[in-house]
């Protein structure tokens, strides 16, 4: 191993690295290229001996999907490493194939502002499948950015980008623009679910609101809710004593009854 | 479909050098003009690997590849789950990939192969259902061949359903199922039979069918060839599966059954299977691409379901299991309906009772004959070199 300035060496590896490579160590290179330490003006790099690709896994054992986009770029191109793609992508969770580049091409179309949430969420390919459908990405791009400031949670984050992603497919983009002037996420999720799934939607709220017409005992709270495919009645419940249990009970069963006598179990 | 129409309807035919002199390679070139055929020593598209893109697997449907099958031809129906309520149902594949083009269709969660391959050695898949019949020869045996490719559309070219019939003509008590959205019955009509092959057919109504069962035939002539097949003594059996929602859903699906009941009586078919709309969830994304946002099954209401399928909402799937199982029922009660890859609840739901207690349907549903064919498989492993 040995040290070389860095002005000798070729960028044909560029990319830009999140995190600048840390101080504490040595820019590094293999044979004529620099490989960590693009931030460097100066100086010199410690030129690795051994191959390309495992060197490269050491040098940066995990990629953002920014990294992952900037890379595969190079990689599937370079002579040194196109011929070796799927052993670069496995160490990183991924196999190479024609949908992956595809995958990649469409990430470089996304919002910076989004890229970097997704980024910062730890989001994988597979969570933005949606992009594949397509072929360009504007109007997502405007949607999407628009919820960001609402601070989703990243397993919210990925159903909202595919429900507005389908909507957009339905035509349905103005719908979806006015449901951005109310202030909470939760309604808004409501909102754009209600346009996606009309029908359950519908009678969700219909179950919802029934619920109100029945005679519920004190301190009995009823919702129902939706789990997978069904809906269900979920009760909150405070109990005091054996008698307030018993009496509880025999006012639910009246109201089972009810239930059942409006046709309101699906 | 004529075979010319067949033939045109493909870009190119690649045939291993392996497969040379089988007798599906020496039909298909009979067929196919000179500069549609490829001799090859590996398969074609090699640079497309792993996940196909949309385009990809469009242009597998359009692309056949000749080639030897190594693996194992015979299997249980891979719909069975823990939690469902199956029947006995085993498949044998001699193909992957269809030449039609269903939007809901469940090849798009996995097929990752550029081509619709078409396996040169169907004598390998008879020998192997050979080697069950020391234990299961007496049993009920159902095998069916249109899980991974379509059992008929292809037939006229490839001419298995002679091989096939002419093989369970030794096993009466096996039977043979054919399942298509095809009409191709006329190259196997005259075949000889043991009584023991079930053509069937999956339908739909006529609006569902041109909707989303892109390149399939209509409705008419898959009841017309059903009907020819009756007539040279081949059971026959229809599938209503996938029932998908649409706002008429209750006409559509009336109209179905009145057509079906003109033309056939519950004598005809032992039972009718019935499925809802249901697929993987990353089915949906191969989905959404090939065929966007306004097919009828992409922007259908799913939800995920117990077994990690995406299905209808359980109270709409029961509305129309009752529904159809109704409209049959109401016209005479002698038809025999059984649901498809569907939870216990949902039966008692739809239909009153398990299959398990459903007269004409034990049969189906008889758990030993899995736990037979499990132990006849593994003595069949043992023995093999």
């Amino acid at each position: 191993m040995e040290f070389v300035p860095l002005s000798s060496l070729k960028k044909d590896f560029y990319f830009e690295p999140e995190k600048p490579w840390p101080k504490s160590l040595p820019a590094y290179g293999w044979q004529n290229q620099l490989l960590a330490g693009f931030d460097r003006k100066e100086g010199s790099a410690l030129i690795l001996n051994g191959d390309l690709i495992p060197l490269f896994h050491q040098l940066y054992p995990t990629l953002s999907l920014i990294e992952l986009s900037q890379t595969f770029a190079i990689f599937s191109k370079h002579p040194e490493t196109r011929s070796h793609l799927q052993e670069w992508l496995e160490p990183y969770g991924l196999k190479f194939s024609q949908r992956l580049i595809q995958f990649f091409e469409k990430l470089q179309l996304v919002s910076p502002k989004i890229l970097q949430w997704c980024n910062e969420k730890k989001l994988r390919a597979r969570d933005l499948e949606i992009l594949n459908a397509f072929s360009s990405l504007n109007d997502f791009n405007f949607l999407i950015e628009k919820l960001l400031p609402y601070g989703i949670s990243k397993s919210r984050g990925v159903q909202l980008f595919e429900v507005i992603g389908e909507l957009l497919l339905m035509n349905k983009k103005d719908e979806v623009l006015q449901i951005f002037t109310i202030n909470s996420l939760d309604a808004i999720e409501v909102e754009l679910k209600r346009i996606r799934f009309p029908l359950s939607s519908e009678k969700l709220t219909f179950q919802k609101k029934e619920l109100a017409n029945f005679s519920w005992p004190s301190h009995v709270k009823p919702q129902w809710i939706r789990k997978g495919d069904s809906t269900k009645l979920k009760l909150e419940m405070e109990l005091s004593s054996f008698d307030d249990f018993e009496k509880k009970l025999k006012l639910l069963s009246q109201v089972n009854l009810n239930m059942q006598k409006e046709e309101l179990w699906p | 479909m004529a075979i010319n129409t067949l033939v045109s309807s493909f870009d190119h035919l690649y045939i291993d050098e392996i497969s040379r002199q089988s007798p599906l390679a020496q039909r298909l070139i009979k067929h196919f003009p000179q500069e549609k055929i490829t001799w090859v020593n590996e398969a074609p598209f090699s640079s497309s690997k792993g996940a196909l893109t949309a385009k990809e697997f469009d242009r597998s449907k359009k692309n056949i590849f000749v080639t030897p099958f190594k693996g194992q031809f015979f299997k249980r129906c891979p719909g069975a789950r823990p939690g469902l309520s199956c029947c006995n149902y085993f498949v044998l594949n001699w193909g992957l990939q269809c030449n039609m083009n269903c939007s809901y269709c469940y090849l798009q969660s996995f097929i990752n192969t550029p081509t619709l391959t078409l396996y040169s050695n169907l004598e390998d898949a008879l020998k192997e259902l050979e080697s069950f019949a020391p234990s299961l020869k007496d049993q009920p045996l159902r095998v069916g061949t249109g899980e991974t490719v379509d059992s008929l559309s292809l037939d006229p070219l490839t001419l298995y359903s002679h091989d096939l019939i002419h093989f369970f003509k030794d096993y009466p008590h096996w039977s043979l199922e054919f399942k298509t959205k095809s009409a191709a019955v006329d190259q196997f009509l005259q075949q000889e039979h043991g009584g023991n092959v079930v053509v069937s057919w999956s339908i739909n109504p006529q609006y569902i069918i041109e909707r989303e069962e892109h390149g399939t035939a209509n409705l008419k002539d898959r009841l017309n060839a059903a009907e020819k097949c009756k007539a040279r003594g081949f059971r026959i059996a229809f599938h209503i599966d996938p029932m998908i929602w649409h706002p008429d859903w209750k006409n559509s699906y009336l109209e179905l059954v009145h057509d079906l009941t003109e033309r056939f009586s519950p004598h005809d078919m032992p039972y009718i299977s019935v499925g809802a709309l249901r697929f993987q969830p990353e089915q949906r994304h191969m989905m959404r691409e090939r065929f966007g946002m306004n097919s009828l099954v992409t922007s259908a209401e799913m939800f995920p379901s117990n077994d990690g399928k995406l299905r209808y909402e359980q109270s709409l799937r029961k509305e129309m299991f009752s529904f159809l199982v109704n409209a049959f029922k109401n016209r005479s009660t002698a038809w025999n309906l059984f649901l498809c890859m569907e939870t216990p609840e949902t039966w008692i739901s739809s239909t009153g009772q398990l299959p398990q207690k459903t007269e004409g349907l034990t049969d189906l549903f008889d758990s030993r004959l899995i736990r037979k064919h499990q132990s006849a498989s593994s003595s069949s492993a043992k023995v093999q070199p």
